[in-house]
């Protein structure tokens, strides 16, 4: 589902300024709204907001300064500007509303000087985080105010990209329990996983090895909303499971269902490249994108990239390039991306187009076989023999 | 001469000259099997005769294929201190020849005895496959040398006291060892699980690739069962296992001493982590090493290494703790090693 920072302001906003208005019918509510978009687009001051609406639209700001246009910024001095201009908008931010963890927690990633430092302010930060969101979000729902509810459930965003900031720095560090309690716990808080939690606890799950918890993950989460067939992450987590429990014929079935789902699929696995990090959370993409795929497999290099080999590309990374349906596909993609950069898009040749996540139903089918015995069960369910 | 038959086979691991030892064991056997009844007066006679010179007792295809093996096992996994003063090209060069040494002789014992476990063994290490493909090659030959058979423990109490069951033990161990090095480690916990349970003295060092296993799937219970059984012994390896594993939990104090225990055990302890040398790939066990030496300090950090790529701050935070820079310093002056 993921977070946005600019809709999650424009939500809040809304919120203010129809209360504010005090309507009632819905041809005023209609008239307003398209009112409140116009002000949101060209006088977004002159909106009625807080202190804590202004901070956070200042962070907003900054962290879409930092995730969407620095990557793209080639000049060295136009990044340093990039950054001072971001870093001036944080400061302000926490000078207004000290409780604004989004700015808070933008401003020490910018300046830890590790990961290590990083994931320490998480640690040490999140109970301190979740106690002022959540006193936050019960003053909205006390106040019984239009939209409340939503306006609560907005409040408690902060602590939840906390949390999911956490879980993801802890598994680059090497913390997997940390990391998969840390993903629960917000699995735990909220089902419907907004901040898509259970992808870094797929991840978690591999790299402990723990095919049982894995597979109680994928009951308890697979008929998330819009994800008819099984996301990249939960891919790689099983892929690396069979593989592990020497099953290597299901690992190639789900390597081989990656390639059906995703676009240009054996290109991305065969680049295996590392991407930013989002600064506020996981960039938004769109569900099973080509995009999603190569943000899916930067994450997933932990696991990917473990163990001796020749080459420097981890077990499960020479797995992926030696099959000959991801080399022969990775080719055919190399030879598709090229043409595209000459002579511009075409339409995809029917050979090429992924049959897409609704070939792979897993609402009515049993994926991966969850409700039957599993090869990942047995002895690799256990941690000691 | 001796009247008592000697009880347990030589040639446990630890020593420089095992595989001969086991050698001049199996000649013995096969001979006293071929010439019963035989006291054992008469056994301990022969026995010291073959250690002399196996010639008038090497009748056994089995025995002359490992004869052929035996020597150059035991010279591969002898100490090489003089390569550290070689260029890089040259020890490219000696490593290259070495591994050779050992395919040709691997070769020749298969020539005269297609099924020689430790010939099979080590042609499959010394195949140029990823970690994981060797693996499941191993794992694969184990299956087919053992026919479906399970390994016995032996009423003696220790597999390793049947000498004509050690190749297949070297072969488990094998397996565990490649386990670990493709990042498959509940494969490799439960290997040398395996084996702990057929050798109780743990002859082979199992538990000390369990001890790595445990660290790394954050299994504390496990590691600290594993610790108790063995007596709480620690070692290079069950010392520096513990310290990435409380660093992994997050238990920053307790890593810290565990840290200093690593530190204390071993000569050169902090130069072998902050500075990794280059370990040549078992074939099939880990070289000799004296118990609190740099060269066994330098078999766990070489072994670890799956471990602490994956905790990419650890050798950081290990560098900044007091003492530590200053420790490996000294080491390499001590030395004559660069840092």
């Amino acid at each position: 589902m993921a977070f946005d920072a600019a809709r999650e302001e424009y939500q809040l906003l809304s919120i203010r300024y129809l209360r504010d208005h005090k309507l009632t019918d819905s041809y005023g509510m209609a008239r307003e709204a398209a009112a409140f978009r116009r002000q949101f687009a060209r006088n977004h001051d002159a909106l009625p907001q807080t202190d804590q609406d202004r901070a956070f639209h200042l962070m907003a700001q900054a962290v879409t300064l930092i995730d969407n246009e620095l990557p793209f910024v080639e000049a060295e001095d136009d990044a340093y500007a990039l950054i001072q201009e971001a870093q001036g908008l944080l400061s302000e931010s926490v000078s207004l509303d000290p409780g604004c963890f989004d700015a808070q927690r933008a401003l020490t990633a910018q300046q830890s000087p590790t990961r290590e430092a990083y994931y320490r302010y998480l640690k040490d930060g999140e109970a301190h985080t979740w106690e002022v969101c959540q006193d936050r979000a019960q003053e909205a729902l006390k106040s019984s105010q239009m939209a409340s509810d939503l306006e609560a459930r907005l409040l408690l965003f902060p602590a939840y990209r906390w949390t999911a900031a956490l879980a993801s720095h802890a598994l680059v560090c090497g913390r997997y329990s940390i990391a998969r309690d840390a993903a629960e716990r917000l699995l735990a808080q909220d089902p419907e996983d907004v901040a898509d939690a259970r992808f870094t606890a797929a991840l978690a799950y591999a790299k402990l090895e723990d095919g049982e918890g894995f597979l109680s993950l994928r009951k308890r989460t697979r008929k998330a909303h819009n994800r008819p067939a099984p996301d990249a992450w939960a891919s790689f987590a099983f892929m690396a499971l069979s593989a592990k429990a020497n099953d290597y014929t299901l690992a190639r079935e789900v390597l081989h269902q990656i390639l059906r789902i995703y676009p240009h699929a054996a290109y991305v696995l065969s680049q295996s490249s590392a991407v930013p990090e989002g600064i506020f959370a996981r960039m938004a993409v769109e569900p099973y994108s080509n995009d999603e795929l190569v943000l899916a497999t930067s994450e997933a290099l932990v696991l990917l990239q473990e163990g001796v080999d020749l080459k420097g590309y981890g077990t499960l990374g020479a797995f992926m390039l030696q099959d000959p349906l991801v080399r022969q596909k990775a080719e055919e993609d190399e030879r598709e991306l090229r043409a595209m950069l000459t002579d511009g898009p075409s339409p995809l040749g029917a050979s090429s187009m992924p049959e897409g996540p609704d070939a792979f139903p897993q609402d009515d089918t049993d994926d991966w076989g969850l409700d039957g015995p599993s090869d990942l069960l047995g002895d690799w369910g256990q941690s000691r023999s | 001469m001796s009247t008592l038959t000697p009880r347990t086979p030589g040639g446990s691991p630890a020593s420089p000259a095992a595989f001969q030892e086991e050698l001049a064991w199996r000649v013995a056997l096969h001979y006293k099997e071929a010439h019963e009844p035989m006291s054992d007066g008469a056994f301990s006679a022969l026995l010291e005769a073959a250690q002399e010179d196996l010639g008038p007792y090497l009748t056994h295809p089995s025995d002359i294929a490992f004869a052929k093996l035996a020597p150059v096992l035991d010279s591969y996994r002898q100490p090489h201190p003089e390569d550290e003063f070689l260029s890089n090209e040259d020890y490219v060069a000696i490593i290259a020849k070495r591994r050779d040494q050992v395919l040709a002789a691997a070769e020749r014992a298969l020539k005269i005895d297609p099924q020689c476990t430790d010939a099979l063994v080590v042609s499959t290490l010394l195949q140029e496959d990823e970690a994981f493909e060797v693996l499941e090659a191993l794992i694969d030959l184990e299956a087919q040398q053992l026919e479906g058979q399970e390994l016995q423990v032996p009423d003696s109490g220790s597999g390793w006291d049947d000498v004509f069951a050690r190749p297949a033990l070297r072969h488990k161990a094998a397996i565990a060892f490649m386990a670990t090095e493709a990042a498959f480690y509940k494969r490799a916990l439960a290997t040398a699980g395996q084996l702990l349970d057929l050798l109780p003295n743990d002859e082979l060092g199992m538990r000390h690739t369990q001890a790595l296993a445990f660290a790394r799937l954050e299994d504390e219970a496990g590691f600290d069962e594993l610790d108790a059984r063995f007596h709480r012994r620690g070692s290079a390896w069950t010392n520096l296992a513990r310290t990435v594993m409380l660093f992994k939990l997050d238990r920053m104090s307790a890593a810290r001493r565990a840290l200093q225990g690593f530190l204390s055990l071993n000569e050169g302890a902090a130069y072998a982590l902050l500075h990794p040398v280059y370990v040549e790939p078992y074939l099939p066990l880990r070289p000799a090493f004296v118990p609190g030496s740099f060269e066994e300090v330098t078999l766990a950090v070489r072994e670890a290494d799956p471990l602490v790529v994956d905790v990419p701050e650890f050798i950081t935070w290990v560098a900044n703790q007091p003492q530590v820079t200053e420790q490996a310093a000294s080491f390499a002056q001590s030395r004559g090693y660069d840092f």
